[in-house]
């Protein structure tokens, strides 16, 4: 393992984590909040000379390999939050280190699952920087700074396979760092163009920048107790329209940028992942029908909650934990599906699910016909064995850390359904669940110890398992 | 550059690797999935699985909207195919491995008509390489400049070699034949100057006009016989352009090779060639053919292990003689080149370094002021050529009273074809081509050698 690299690596995460906690210090500034002024300051100075310090272990070799690239990122990204909630700690606006801890762990793999119960005694700049880390994280971190600044050519491709999502790592052109710097710009133009939306709806710029980051990211983190039950129907539709954007392909984003308009909707897994959104909306709106005033409001609600849940968002506009059973069993179901491979978003992902649905008809197929020859299609192409295996094996990994975080929380006095629904809720980036963890609820009554197993999967389930898991490996740390 | 490779094998990796670092957009093309997988984990690329003529895939690959186009398939007739199909679907360059040698007589024929714009043959480049090697026996690389008129070599500095615990100074003071514009010691690149003293081990890279290395080496006491008797072991593609290239300087060629028919027909296009069908590692037949006493010595089969075990003994029975290694497995040249075997040479990372270079000259050629650009010393130093422009602040300053910055030489002047060694009183004028030595990167204008 090349150590000194991956030191390197970290020292540039630090270095330009402390760059953008200087927006956060503009907010304290802009709402005069002098104690935060000096909490978001003194981090940033701080982390900046970390960064620096971990910089000087000049790398003697650039090259890396998987291993290392996987480390990298794992470290990473626990370095990177243990950095972002320095600040809620010696602002005291999350003085206990563990809560702040997972609150940013929430933030930056863009889950929104909270700890808090009261999120509007934060400070301006803290719910800023919150809904700011969910922007930083959806679309990766170290993407972020392979197209700010160049790393060494190889290394760039194995971080960038260890932290974006999705069984195929597709590139828009052959450089990684070329394709990093589009990937950012699309996500940078459609955040913007949502922002300008909600500021013409009506809102506050701050709340509008805000739901604007937890909308890109597919976050969830809102800067009202309510969530966002409390804003006029036309941000509520906005924000609809803009979470299942961000729940899209960003790759198909490209192609209709490159004009293959055809090719953009001829995309299987869009075409799934959208018809997915309208039966289970359609389900959820013939079960609340009752308990809502109209059909209006029924479809804005059920199309509001399907689309932050299966996006893996979290916002919400109504407790769904007060639904009847089908209507929250399809939004657990909805919620491990997930949104589009290479999107912001969280969960198993359309694109595995349908290449182990198509999978597994040709299993019961080939054991009516044996010898026969078939292979599984996606967008008419056939799809290599490889890239099966590698749903199989994220499935079966998946299942694994459900069932033992599952039974690690289960030492905690909560019920099942809110453990059940808590850990698949983290796990896949949503936020919110059921129970005591449902729309109303949140994570702060859980102990020390299930607040990391939460930790752990949110981290987990953000960078799709195989880097955390390889840093708890020995083999890994080996040379 | 827009830069498409059709077919990842060794060649094609080394060469998609090397282009993905100098940071081109480089798309690859492979049938063979396992090769493809390779590449796409270790180099920054973007795959497409697929024959490369197949429209649907030339298509995705974007081929229409690519600046260069590299057919380095296994098959000849695949590549030139293919580069004909990707310079109609609007691919503005094409280079084709062609390995064949009926072939190499054809191509200047075609190339027009198919829009080639450079084959590339790695035996026939390879056999060139060594015949510039044993051009100069004390050299263990050759690299020209400025259409040939320019050379470069390395030459070792060894304890008790006449250069050895002299300075700069010393050496090129009193000569206008060459001077040397860089020194490898243990592995660092210094760019030495008057007061600089060689020592054992260092090797210099010395540059000179054509035609003139013989004159310095001679004149500086370094004892330089020429090459008149090479032993060549096996008779293929190498072998037989080598053997030609030699006969035509009057150098007396030997080859030994395994295969009856293959020395038959090697014998029939060469008659001047004394061929021998056996072993090219047995000891008996070696010493027949005179190894004792030949100047040199090239390995050429097919089987690494061979070859490095021939080279060893001919140094064993004869440790005057010049030795040639051919290693067809790139991997282990940095580990074969310590074990005293003479200059290695392998025909894939000579033909992707033609191709690397080829992409540079491209590259450079778009608006700025560099002419060429070759790495030199592994990689540690760029030698670039650039036309001195009225302009520029160099122009009728002597070289000694010009600030340059450190690490750079001005190691060649270009006058309208007469190749100037510079030392301290000469001027650049309007209209040279300089070539510049040095460790910095990313030079664009002659200006850039200043402070």
């Amino acid at each position: 393992m090349n150590r000194r690299m991956v030191v390197y690596i970290i020292g540039v995460i630090v270095l330009a984590e402390a760059g953008l906690m200087l927006l956060p210090v503009l907010v304290a500034l802009l709402y005069g909040e002098e104690k935060q002024l000096f909490a978001y300051l003194v981090s940033a100075v701080g982390l900046a000379a970390a960064g620096v310090l971990l910089r000087l272990f000049k790398p003697k070799k650039k090259a890396i390999y998987s291993k290392d690239g996987f480390i990298a990122v794992a470290l990473g990204w626990i370095v990177l939050s243990l950095g972002g909630s320095l600040p809620f700690i010696i602002g005291g606006d999350i003085p206990s280190f563990i809560d702040a801890f997972f609150e940013t762990v929430s933030g930056f793999t863009t889950t929104g699952a909270s700890i808090l119960s009261d999120v509007e005694a934060l400070s301006h700049a803290s719910l800023f920087w919150r809904s700011f880390t969910h922007w930083v994280g959806g679309m990766g971190f170290l993407v972020f700074v392979m197209a700010a600044l160049p790393l060494a050519g190889s290394a760039n491709i194995h971080l960038m396979r260890a932290e974006i999502p999705g069984p195929d790592v597709s590139k828009l052109v052959p450089t990684s760092r070329g394709t990093s710097m589009r990937l950012y710009g699309i996500y940078l133009a459609m955040t913007l163009a949502e922002i300008i939306l909600l500021l013409i709806a009506g809102n506050g710029l701050f709340d509008a920048a805000t739901i604007s980051f937890g909308t890109a990211g597919t976050g969830g983190f809102a800067v009202k107790n309510t969530s966002l039950a409390g804003y006029n129907s036309a941000t509520q539709i906005i924000v609809t329209v803009f979470m299942a954007a961000f729940g899209i392909n960003f790759s198909c984003y490209y192609l209709l940028l490159s004009r293959k308009v055809k090719d953009f909707f001829n995309n299987e897994e869009l075409r799934v992942y959208i018809c997915v959104l309208i039966c289970a909306g359609a389900l959820v709106a013939f079960n609340i029908y009752s308990s809502c005033a109209g059909l209006f409001d029924t479809l804005k609600t059920s199309y509001f909650q399907v689309v932050s849940v299966m996006t893996t968002t979290g916002f919400t506009t109504t407790d769904f934990n007060a639904w009847n059973e089908t209507a929250r069993m399809v939004m657990i179901v909805i919620m491990c599906f997930g949104a589009c491979t290479g999107s912001t978003g969280g969960g198993i992902k359309i694109a595995r699910i349908i290449i182990l649905a198509k999978d597994a008809v040709r299993r019961v197929r080939r054991a009516l016909t044996p010898g026969r020859v078939e292979c599984v299609r996606m967008n008419g192409r056939p799809v290599s064995e490889p890239v099966i295996d590698e749903a199989h094996s994220f499935f079966i990994i998946y299942m694994i850390v459900f069932v033992i975080s599952v039974l690690l929380v289960s030492f905690d006095t909560a019920d099942t359904v809110s453990n059940v629904s808590g850990v698949v809720a983290t796990m896949n980036n949503i936020g919110p669940g059921l129970g005591v963890v449902g729309a109303v609820g949140n994570y702060g009554s859980y102990s020390v110890f299930s607040k990391v197993v939460f930790i752990f999967d949110m981290l987990a389930g953000r960078l799709e398992f195989i880097p955390l898991i390889a840093l708890l490996s020995r083999r890994a740390w080996r040379n | 550059m827009k830069i498409i490779i059709a077919g990842v094998g060794k060649t094609g990796y080394t060469v998609a690797s090397q282009l993905a670092l100098e940071g081109h957009a480089i798309t690859v093309i492979e049938e063979d999935g396992e090769a493809l997988n390779e590449t796409v984990e270790n180099v920054d690329v973007v795959a497409y699985h697929g024959n490369c003529v197949n429209r649907n895939v030339l298509d995705d690959a974007g081929v229409g909207e690519s600046d260069l186009f590299i057919a380095l398939t296994g098959d000849d007739e695949l590549n030139l195919f293919s580069c004909l199909i990707a310079k109609k679907l609007g691919a503005k360059n094409t280079v084709a491995r062609v390995r064949q040698p009926e072939y190499s007589g054809v191509i200047p024929l075609i190339a027009e008509d198919i829009g080639l714009s450079m084959a590339v043959n790695p035996e026939r480049e390879t056999a060139a390489e060594i015949a510039r090697i044993l051009e100069f026996p004390l050299a263990n690389k050759v690299e020209f400049f400025a259409r040939g008129k320019v050379e470069m070599i390395d030459y070792a500095v060894t304890a008790k070699g006449p250069l050895c615990g002299k300075t700069v100074k010393d050496v090129f003071a009193n000569t206008r034949e060459a001077l040397v514009c860089a020194v490898n010691r243990e592995g660092e690149v210094l760019i030495p100057f008057g007061d600089f003293t060689f020592a054992e081990g260092d090797i210099m890279t010395i540059i000179a006009p054509r035609g003139n290395l013989g004159a310095f080496f001679k004149a500086s006491g370094v004892a330089g016989h020429s090459i008149k008797r090479v032993i060549i072991s096996g008779g293929g593609r190498t072998s037989f352009y080598l053997a030609g290239e030699l006969i035509s300087h009057r150098v007396r060629v030997a080859v030994i090779e395994r295969d009856a028919q293959a020395a038959r027909a090697l014998h029939e296009v060469l008659p001047e060639v004394e061929v021998t069908v056996g072993d090219g590692t047995a000891q008996k037949l070696l010493v027949e053919n005179g190894i004792e006493s030949a100047d040199a010595f090239c390995c050429l089969t097919g089987i690494d292990e061979e070859n490095i075990l021939s080279s060893l003994y001919a140094r064993h029975v004869n440790p005057e003689i010049k030795t040639v290694t051919k290693l067809n497995r790139v991997e282990f040249v940095p580990i074969v080149k310590p074990l005293g075997v003479g200059s290695v040479v392998s025909p894939k990372l000579i033909a992707s370094d033609r191709i690397v270079s080829y992409v540079r000259a491209k590259q450079n050629g778009v608006g700025s002021g560099v002419l060429t650009l070759y790495r030199i010393v592994d990689n540690k130093a760029e030698a670039i050529e650039f036309e001195a422009s009225a302009g520029s602040a160099l122009i009728g300053v002597p070289i000694h009273l010009l600030k340059l910055k450190e690490n750079v030489i001005i190691a060649c002047i270009n006058r309208g074809g007469k190749i100037i060694s510079p030392r301290g009183d000469d001027t650049v004028e309007a209209g040279d081509t300089v070539i510049v030595v040095t460790t910095h990167t990313g030079f664009d204008v002659l200006d850039d050698v200043l402070c």
